[in-house]
C-alpha cells in the first residue's frame, strides 16, 4: 500500500493527503489496542486488629465506614488478616515493615507498639495536626516516640471487669464489686451457689492467664492497685521487684484453684471470653471495654445478662490498663496520600461518633456505659489540665521503647511462673528485675506510689468530665 | 523516442526526488512493520510469562488451602479424641508442616515473575495464616496440657475453621485475580494476533505490490531500453554504412582521377598500334599488287586494337559506374591479370617490376568482380606507393594459390618500406594513414569487403624487406555471406590508400 501511496505521489501530488490518511489508518489499525488497560483505582491495605480477629465473632463495625469512605473518595480499602494476639500481630507488621513490603498501607499499631515500631513509620504529626487537637493528649503522647507521632489514637480501650448481671441479682448484690476482696468474696459464693445448683464447672472469675500480652495488662492492674508500681516507672526506674507487686501476683495466684479455674494459665484473651459469653460458667471476667461495646451492639442478649464496671481497686488504687491501638502508616506505602485520607477519615468518624454516642446514647442506654469514654476528653479545661486521666495506667512502652517487647516477654514468664507455682512470687520478682535490668540497662527504685492516687470514690474514674462521671453513675443505677 | 507515448507513470519512473522517496517510504514501512512483529512477539512472550505466573500464584494459594483443609481435619480429629498425647504428637508435626510450607510459599511468592500483577495483600495473607496458624498451636497445645477439651474443641472449630473461612475466601480472590488477568492476557493475545495478521497482510500487500510494480516496470523499461538501444545501433549502423559508402566512392573517384594519366597511356597504345596497323594496311593496299592478305592482316589488327582500346575504356567507364552488387562466379587469377594490365603503366611509371605467381588450379569464388577488383587495385596501388621513395628493386609480386583450409589465398607482397612497427593491427583502422595524401580508408574498405565476402585480410611482413598483404576468400563462394547488401561501390581503389609509409 506503502508503494501505491509513493507512486501515486509520484504521479499524482494532489493524492499526497489521501495517501498520508491511509498510511496513518493503516497503522493505527495496527496498534490498535495497545492502551486496553483501564485506569485502576487505587486500593488502601489496612491492617485492623478488630477486623479479623473479632472476638465476639461479628459483624465488624469499621467495615460500614471503609464503605463509606470508598464511596466518598473511590479509593478502595483491603483488610488484611491480623493474627489473633497483639504479640502475633507485632511479629506480622513488623516482618512485612521491615520487609519494605508496600502492603500494609495503614496499621493498626497496638498502644504498646510504636517504640518498637516508629522506624518503619511515617511521622503523622504534621498531616493530623487538626485533628490531633481534639484527641487526648495523654493518649497521643503514648503514641509518640522521640518527638515524631509513629501512630494516631484511634481506638482507645480500657480494661473493664465484665460481670453476670443476672447471677448478681440472684445472689443478692446489687452492685458489682469495686474492690478485689469484693470481687473475692462474690466469686466465690456465686460459684458455690452455682455448683449447688448443679453447674460443676462453675468459676467464680476467669481472666486470661496465657502467655500473652493481656496476662501483662492482668498483672500490672493487679499490682498497681496494691501500690506495686508500673514494672518501670515513667522516669525508667525498675520497681518490679516490691512488695506489693509480689503480694499481688500470690493473691492471683491464690485465685487459681480457689475462684479461677486451673486452666486459666492456658486461657488466651479470645478462649477467655468465649467461655465467658457462650458457656457460661463464670460470674466475672476481665476483659476490654472496646470488646463490651462491640459485642453488646451485636448480641442482644448480652445487654440482658452482661454488663461491665471499673477493675477493682486495691488497697492502694483503682487501675484499669490503657488499651487500644491507633493508625500508622507504613513508610514503604505506594499510596500515602491516600492512606492519609483513610486514617484522617476514621479519626473524623470516629471523633463524630464518639460524641454523638456520649451525648445521646450513653443516656438512654445505660448498657452502653463506655468507660473509654474518659480517654477522649481533651485535656483543655483548667481543673483536669495538669493530671493525667486517673485509673488508667499505661504499660511501660513509652518508657522502654523498642525494648517493651522483650520486657513485656520476661514479665510475663515471671508472673506465669507464679501463677503456676513453679516458683515463689519473691524470687521471680527478683529474677524478673535483673533480667529487666539486663534488657532494659535502667536502675532499680521503689516504685513510685503516689503516681496514681487512692480513689476515695471507688468505681468512679475521678478527675473525669461531668459526662464521663455520669456514664460511670449510670451504670451502677441500672444494676438496680 | 517511445517514451513520449507511453504513460506518465513509466515515464516518470526514472530515478528522481519522487522515486528515491517512494523508496525510502517503503523501507521505512517494511521497517515500520518488522519493529511491529518483533514487538508483538516480545508481548507474546510477556504475556506467556504472565500467564504462567498467574497459574503459579493460584496453585500456590490452593496448596496453602488444601494444606490448611488437612491441617484442620487431622487437628480436628485430634481435639475430638480427647487425647493429650495425640494431640501433642499431631500438632508437633502440624508445626512442622506450617514451617515447611511457610518456606515455600515465601520462596513460590519471591520467584513469581514480575510481570504477575499480584493481588498486594495476597502474601501477607498467606503469611499470616500460616503465622497464625502457628499461635493457635501454641494456644491450643496450652489448652490440651491443662484439660480444657470444650476449649479446644472451640479453638479448633471456630479460630482454626475461620482462617480456613479467611484461605478460601483468599482462594477465592485469587482465582477471579487470576482469572482476570487471563482475560486481560487472551484480551492482550488476541490483539497481538490481530496486529500481526495486520502487519503481515501490510508487509505481504507492500511486498507483493513492490515487486509486481517494479517488475512490471521494470520490464517494461528494459523492453524499451533494447528497442532505443536497436534503433540507434541500427541507426548508427545505417550512417556508417552511407558514409563508408561514400567514401568508398569518392575515394575510388579521386583515385580515378591519379590513373586517367596512366590510362590515357593504356588507351592511347593500342591506338597507336591501330593507327600504325591502319597504315600498314593502307602502304599493303596502295602497292601496285596489293596484297591483300597483307592488308586483310593488318585490318584485322586494326580491329584487335580497337577492341583493346574499347575494352580498356570500358573497363573504367565500370569502375565509375554506381550499381548495385552483383554477385557472381569469378575467376581469381582473371582479376590479378586485368588489374595487373590495368595498373602496368602506373608501375612502369615508377620503375616497378609487376610479376605474378598465379596457381592453375584456383576455384572460382562467388563474389562481386569489381569489389574483389578494387581489393586488388587498393592493395596494389599502395604497394607502388611503399617502393616510390625505396632505392634498390621495386618488386611487386601477386601470388594466388589454395590455403590449407581450401580457400583461395591471393598475396600482394612488395619490396617497400614495410609496415609501421608496433602499429600492424592499427594500419586497419579507419582513417588510420601514415601517407601524407591518404584518407586512412582504403585497407578499412578492402578489409570490410573481403570479410563481407566472408573471407580475411590480414597484413604481414615480407622477406628481406616490404610488407605483404594477404587475403583469402571461401571457395565457389560455400561460405560467403549475404552480410552487405547496400554497397555501391564498384570501383576499384584509388591510390590514396593507407600504406605503411616510414
Amino acid at each position: 500500500m506503502g508503494l501505491t501511496i509513493g507512486i501515486c505521489k509520484v504521479s499524482w501530488p494532489r493524492s499526497t493527503k489521501t495517501a498520508r490518511i491511509v498510511c496513518i489508518l493503516l497503522f493505527s489499525l495496527i496498534l490498535h489496542g495497545e492502551h486496553p488497560l483501564s485506569k485502576e483505582s487505587v486500593t488502601v491495605t489496612f491492617v485492623d486488629p478488630e477486623w479479623s480477629h473479632d472476638l465476639t465473632e461479628h459483624t465488624v463495625v469499621a467495615d460500614d465506614r471503609l464503605k463509606d469512605f470508598t464511596q466518598e473518595t473511590g479509593i478502595g480499602v483491603k483488610h488484611l488478616p491480623t493474627p489473633e494476639t497483639t504479640l502475633d500481630q507485632l511479629d506480622l507488621v513488623r516482618k512485612l515493615l521491615r520487609q519494605g513490603s508496600s502492603t500494609p498501607d495503614v496499621s493498626g499499631v497496638d498502644v504498646i507498639w510504636p517504640g518498637v515500631l516508629s522506624e518503619e513509620l511515617m511521622d503523622l504529626k504534621p498531616y493530623l495536626a487538626t485533628e490531633l487537637s481534639s484527641i487526648n493528649a495523654d493518649v497521643a503522647a503514648s503514641y509518640t516516640v522521640k518527638g515524631r507521632l509513629a501512630a494516631v489514637p484511634y481506638h482507645s480501650d480500657i480494661g473493664v471487669l465484665f460481670y453476670r448481671r443476672d447471677l448478681l441479682r440472684r445472689y443478692g448484690y446489687a452492685a458489682p464489686p469495686r474492690t478485689w476482696d469484693e470481687l473475692e468474696q462474690m466469686a466465690a459464693k456465686i460459684q458455690k451457689g452455682e455448683r449447688a445448683r448443679g453447674q460443676k464447672d462453675f468459676w467464680g472469675f476467669l481472666w486470661p492467664g496465657a502467655a500473652g500480652e493481656g496476662l501483662t495488662c492482668n498483672a500490672q492492674e493487679w499490682q498497681v492497685s496494691e501500690g506495686g508500681g508500673r514494672i518501670i516507672e515513667a522516669d525508667g526506674t525498675i520497681s518490679v521487684n516490691n512488695p506489693d507487686a509480689i503480694r499481688s501476683w500470690q493473691r492471683a495466684a491464690h485465685w487459681i484453684g480457689w475462684i479461677s479455674p486451673p486452666f486459666v494459665t492456658s486461657l488466651q484473651e479470645w478462649d477467655a471470653i468465649n467461655d465467658f459469653y457462650h458457656r457460661g460458667t463464670s460470674a466475672f471476667y476481665r476483659g476490654w471495654a472496646r470488646t463490651y461495646l462491640l459485642s453488646v451492639r451485636d448480641i442482644p442478649s448480652v445487654r440482658d445478662t452482661i454488663a461491665i464496671t471499673n477493675i477493682p481497686a486495691g488497697t492502694n488504687a483503682q487501675a484499669a490498663t490503657l488499651g487500644g491501638f491507633g493508625l500508622g502508616l507504613s513508610r514503604s506505602s505506594r499510596h500515602s496520600a491516600e492512606a492519609q485520607q483513610l486514617i484522617r477519615f476514621l479519626i473524623h468518624r470516629e471523633i463524630e461518633i464518639e460524641e454523638a454516642r456520649a451525648d445521646y446514647e450513653s443516656r438512654n442506654w445505660p448498657e452502653l456505659y463506655d468507660p473509654t469514654a474518659i480517654l477522649r476528653v481533651k485535656r483543655s479545661s483548667a481543673e483536669t489540665g495538669q493530671q493525667p486521666v486517673s485509673g488508667v495506667v499505661a504499660r511501660p512502652s513509652t518508657v522502654a521503647g523498642e525494648k517493651y517487647e522483650e520486657v513485656s516477654r520476661a514479665y510475663i514468664q515471671a508472673v506465669r511462673s507464679v501463677l503456676l507455682g513453679q516458683s515463689r512470687a519473691a524470687e521471680a520478682a527478683a529474677s524478673l528485675e535483673r533480667e529487666l535490668v539486663r534488657i532494659t540497662g535502667f536502675k532499680t527504685g521503689p516504685p513510685s506510689r503516689n503516681r496514681v492516687p487512692k480513689q476515695k470514690s471507688l468505681g468512679k474514674v475521678s478527675g473525669t468530665s461531668p459526662a464521663a462521671a455520669s456514664t460511670s453513675a449510670s451504670t451502677h443505677d441500672s444494676l438496680r | 523516442m517511445r517514451q513520449a507515448t507511453t504513460s506518465p507513470v513509466l515515464y516518470r519512473f526514472n530515478i528522481g526526488r519522487h522515486l528515491a522517496l517512494c523508496f525510502a517510504l517503503l523501507i521505512g514501512i517494511m521497517v515500520a512493520c518488522d519493529g511491529v512483529l518483533l514487538w508483538q512477539l516480545r508481548e507474546v512472550r510477556s504475556q506467556v510469562e504472565l500467564l504462567k505466573g498467574v497459574d503459579g500464584e493460584l496453585i500456590e494459594v490452593l496448596r496453602v488451602h488444601g494444606e490448611l483443609f488437612s491441617f484442620y481435619e487431622r487437628l480436628s480429629h485430634a481435639a475430638r479424641s480427647e487425647d493429650q498425647d495425640q494431640l501433642i504428637a499431631v500438632s508437633e508435626g502440624l508445626r512442622s508442616g506450617v514451617l515447611d510450607e511457610t518456606q515455600r510459599t515465601e520462596a513460590a511468592f519471591r520467584h513469581l515473575p514480575s510481570a504477575v500483577r499480584v493481588d498486594e495483600t495476597v502474601f501477607p495473607t498467606v503469611e499470616t495464616i500460616e503465622n497464625t496458624l502457628l499461635s493457635h498451636l501454641d494456644a491450643i497445645g496450652a489448652l490440651a496440657a491443662s484439660g480444657e477439651w470444650a476449649d479446644v474443641r472451640s479453638r479448633t472449630d471456630d479460630q482454626v475453621q475461620r482462617l480456613e473461612y479467611l484461605s478460601s475466601q483468599l482462594v477465592k480472590d485469587v482465582a477471579r485475580d487470576v482469572e482476570e488477568q487471563r482475560t486481560q492476557a487472551a484480551l492482550n493475545i488476541e490483539i497481538v494476533e490481530r496486529r500481526i495478521i495486520l502487519t503481515a497482510i501490510v508487509t505481504g500487500f507492500v511486498t507483493l505490490f513492490t515487486a509486481g510494480f517494479f517488475g512490471w516496470a521494470t520490464a517494461l523499461r528494459i523492453i524499451e531500453l533494447r528497442g532505443e538501444a536497436r534503433a540507434e545501433r541500427e541507426q548508427a549502423e545505417e550512417a556508417l554504412r552511407q558514409a563508408q559508402a561514400d567514401l568508398t566512392r569518392a575515394s575510388r573517384v579521386s583515385g580515378m582521377g591519379e590513373l586517367t594519366a596512366s590510362l590515357a597511356h593504356e588507351v592511347n597504345q593500342p591506338i597507336a598500334a591501330a593507327v600504325m596497323n591502319a597504315n600498314t594496311c593502307l602502304r599493303w593496299l596502295s602497292r601496285e599488287q596489293p596484297d591483300l592478305e597483307e592488308a586483310r592482316a593488318a585490318a584485322a589488327r586494326i580491329v584487335q586494337d580497337g577492341r583493346r582500346a574499347g575494352e580498356i575504356v570500358n573497363r573504367v567507364r565500370l569502375l565509375f559506374k554506381k550499381g548495385t552488387l552483383q554477385r557472381e562466379l569469378v575467376d581469381p587469377n582473371e582479376i590479378v591479370r586485368e588489374m595487373t594490365l590495368l595498373l602496368h603503366s602506373e608501375a612502369t611509371q615508377f620503375a616497378v617490376f609487376v610479376r605474378t605467381k598465379l596457381a592453375a588450379d584456383i576455384p572460382r569464388v562467388m563474389g562481386d568482380r569489381v569489389q574483389l577488383q578494387q581489393v586488388l587495385m587498393n592493395l596494389m596501388m599502395n604497394s607502388i606507393d611503399a617502393m616510390k621513395d625505396v632505392d634498390g628493386t621495386h618488386e611487386l609480386m601477386i601470388e594466388s594459390r589454395r590455403s590449407e583450409d581450401g580457400q583461395v589465398l591471393i598475396s600482394v607482397s612488395d619490396t617497400g618500406v614495410g609496415l609501421p612497427p608496433e602499429q600492424a593491427d592499427k594500419i586497419f583502422n579507419a582513417f588510420f594513414t601514415t601517407k601524407t595524401h591518404g584518407t586512412g580508408m582504403g585497407l578499412r574498405i578492402s578489409r570490410s569487403i573481403v570479410e563481407s565476402h566472408g573471407g580475411r585480410l590480414w597484413a604481414a611482413d615480407n622477406s628481406p624487406r616490404g610488407a605483404r598483404f594477404c587475403f583469402t576468400l571461401p571457395a565457389n563462394g560455400a561460405t560467403c555471406d549475404p552480410v552487405v547488401s547496400g554497397d555501391r561501390t564498384e570501383a576499384a581503389d584509388g591510390p590514396h590508400d593507407n600504406n605503411p609509409v616510414v
